[in-house]
């Protein structure tokens, strides 16, 4: 007994959700690889990632073609290479992560990630060893993405690290100033780093988990926006709590894809399907925007009154979709605004309605941060840390994951224009307000919850 | 008591009351449905129906009485016995099937449904359901149909090759696997 699809009923009016997958991730466990020799842990780490990862890339297409779901990014995460690395010296680190890098391009990989560095508690002499290492390491690397985490509710935040990786921010784009600072692009300080995954810009999935396990993203972005489309021909006068109801319906589509995706990628590597991330977030894919679709909903421009309501609305509703439709489902549904990826928001940001306070305030409605954002490229180090302090604190108080990759543009004022790559795309660099907080910052200690 | 099974076909004008004459004839003799399905298009109605009756009933008595039932609903009957029929030998090897779903729009133009299902039928995939209307006020149509597909046969380049020649005289065409679709639709555990 089959049933008959409603396509087959009312096939004039039936569309289907633009169904696509943002990110599949394998996390690989490499833990029993530490080595003193250095030799010996860069082959052994190659040939572990090509094993385990050699095929993810051709498992992907297949499967995205006999689906016919696009897998727009293949990415890697490997276990943290501060824990493999112990013993090694600075110059070690950038030959592992030129290792890591030539990995990821012979897997035909768009990222990989490993050097990651919990420090929400404190740094040990390698984990600052690492995190001073980084500005060469994503100098010389073009597929590896690195994160430190510095907050976390129970702990508080890590002040010295914060203060550190202000630092660390600017000399990163001050080594890759020949790309206009990109190479900060690929390093997120992070808040409340989920345990169990899925891994989020550049951490490790965390422990737990078997040794292969396939992590998906999904953006709710085409479905929503659909959908919403659909509603409002039907009833333009369609009201909030209907058109939340839709939202809910696209998220519920987009991740049962992501699980179908997953399984079948998983079943193929022999790996475990782990948490499924459904966000709202533009994708690599051009035109996707959340300022169209906040159009749609009546708000007229980004950042304008009534942005930060439509937000709480479409994260409340994408969490609820999420989580019925799939028991691997994450726990968090985030909106990602990386501005750098967003034109929509670039055109905000040109048009004036929206600042750095504005994407700062999303924050506590969903939004993850302040994900990709340019700044100026002679922006004072305490003034990048004291911004990261704010976001880890608002993470920290309201126990939510938080990330922020601030990218000071190597040469660029604010309000000037930047074209970065593909992947980046085009921005104006916005303004950030240079105070004196950077001594806050450089008083170091810990900020503890109470929590 | 041994049943022997029959395919039906019912087309009548569409009026209250038809299902329920039909059934009633089906059960004077001594018979009932086993599958069924029922469509209606403009004013008629129409079933086809895997039915079965007692082995010893005669298959003009069936059918004389099924007519007679009909006849005020104008209706035509069709009644075959599947042990009558010639069918190709199953495979040595039982051929995987993947299902999808081929929805096919555009500007109305004749001849598009011969093209693809000829097309379909060159590559042997089997079409299981049908749906299509036309929108006349706006010259445009749809249709949608279900494809039993034997895998190995390349559905993406297949897409493409419909897109592209038949791209130019204004029809898109969308395919979809079925457990997409499934999976999108039902909250089942995947």
């Amino acid at each position: 007994m089959t049933t008959r699809h409603a396509a087959l009923a009312a096939p004039l009016t039936w569309s289907a959700p633009p169904l696509e997958v943002r990110t599949v991730t394998l996390g690989i466990n490499a833990g029993d690889l530490a080595n003193r020799n250095l030799h010996g842990l860069c082959e052994n780490l190659y040939q572990r990632i090509l094993e385990k990862a050699g095929a993810l890339s051709q498992v992907c297409s297949a499967v995205a073609a006999d689906l016919g779901v696009p897998i727009l990014q293949r990415r890697v995460t490997i276990s943290p290479i501060d824990r493999l690395s112990e013993g090694h010296s600075p110059d070690d680190l950038i030959n592992i992560a030129r290792t890591l890098d030539g990995a990821a391009s012979s897997a035909h990989l768009d990222q990989i990630s490993g050097f990651f560095v919990r420090a929400q508690h404190g740094m040990s002499k390698w984990s600052r060893q690492l995190i001073a290492a980084l500005p060469t390491v994503l100098a010389q690397t073009a597929r590896v993405h690195a994160a430190v985490e510095v907050a976390t509710s129970s702990a508080g935040i890590n002040m010295d690290a914060v203060d550190l990786l202000g630092k660390t921010i600017r000399d990163t784009s001050i080594a890759t100033a020949d790309r206009f600072g990109a190479g900060a692009a690929r390093l997120a300080v992070l808040g409340n780093v989920p345990d169990d995954g899925p891994p989020i810009a550049g951490a490790f999935a965390g422990d737990g988990w078997n040794d292969l396990v396939v992590f998906v993203s999904v953006s709710a972005m085409g479905p929503i926006r659909h959908a919403i489309e659909q509603r409002l021909q039907v009833d333009p006068q369609a009201d909030l709590a209907c058109l939340a109801g839709e939202i809910r319906s696209a998220s519920f589509q987009a991740t049962r894809v992501a699980e179908l995706v997953g399984r079948e990628i998983a079943t193929r590597l022999h790996a475990d399907l782990g948490k499924i991330d459904v966000s709202l977030a533009p994708t690599i894919r051009p035109g996707q925007t959340i300022a169209e679709l906040l159009k749609l909903l009546g708000v007229p421009a980004f950042g304008s009154p009534g942005t930060t309501a439509a937000l709480a609305l479409i994260s409340s509703a994408i969490r609820t979709g999420g989580q019925f439709a799939s028991t691997s489902s994450a726990s968090e549904a985030s909106i990602l605004l990386p501005v750098l990826r967003d034109a929509g928001l670039v055109s905000a940001t040109e048009a004036g309605s929206l600042a750095l306070e504005h994407l700062a305030s999303f924050s506590a409605v969903g939004g993850q941060g302040l994900d990709l954002i340019p700044i100026p490229g002679d922006t004072p180090a305490g003034a990048i840390s004291a911004v990261i302090a704010d976001q880890m604190a608002m993470a920290a108080i309201n126990g939510r994951t938080t990330v922020v990759r601030l990218v000071p543009v190597a040469g660029r004022s604010a309000g000037e224009r930047v074209t970065f790559d593909r992947d980046l795309g085009d921005a104006v660099v916005l303004a950030l307000p240079v105070s004196s907080s950077g001594k806050f910052v450089m008083r170091g200690g810990r900020i503890p919850t109470g929590l | 008591m041994v049943k022997k099974q029959y395919v039906m076909t019912v087309m009548a004008t569409n009026r209250v009351g038809i299902l329920a004459a039909l059934a009633t004839a089906l059960d004077e003799l001594g018979g009932g449905f086993v599958d069924v399905s029922l469509a209606i298009m403009r004013q008629y109605f129409t079933i086809i129906a895997a039915v079965e009756f007692p082995e010893t009933r005669d298959t003009e008595v069936i059918v004389d009485h099924i007519r007679a039932v009909c006849r005020p609903f104008g209706g035509d009957l069709v009644l075959k016995d599947p042990a009558n029929e010639l069918l190709l030998d199953d495979p040595e090897v039982p051929v995987l099937i993947d299902n999808y779903l081929l929805r096919m729009s555009g500007k109305d133009s004749p001849g598009v449904l011969r093209r693809v299902s000829f097309r379909m039928a060159q590559e042997g995939i089997d079409i299981t359901d049908l749906y299509g209307e036309r929108d006349d006020a706006a010259g445009v149509f749809a249709s949608c149909l279900q494809l039993a597909v034997p895998r190995g046969i390349d559905v993406v380049r297949l897409h493409q090759e419909l897109n592209h020649s038949l791209g130019s005289q204004g029809i898109a065409f969308e395919l979809y696997r079925n457990d997409v679709l499934q999976a999108i639709s039902q909250p089942a555990p995947l």
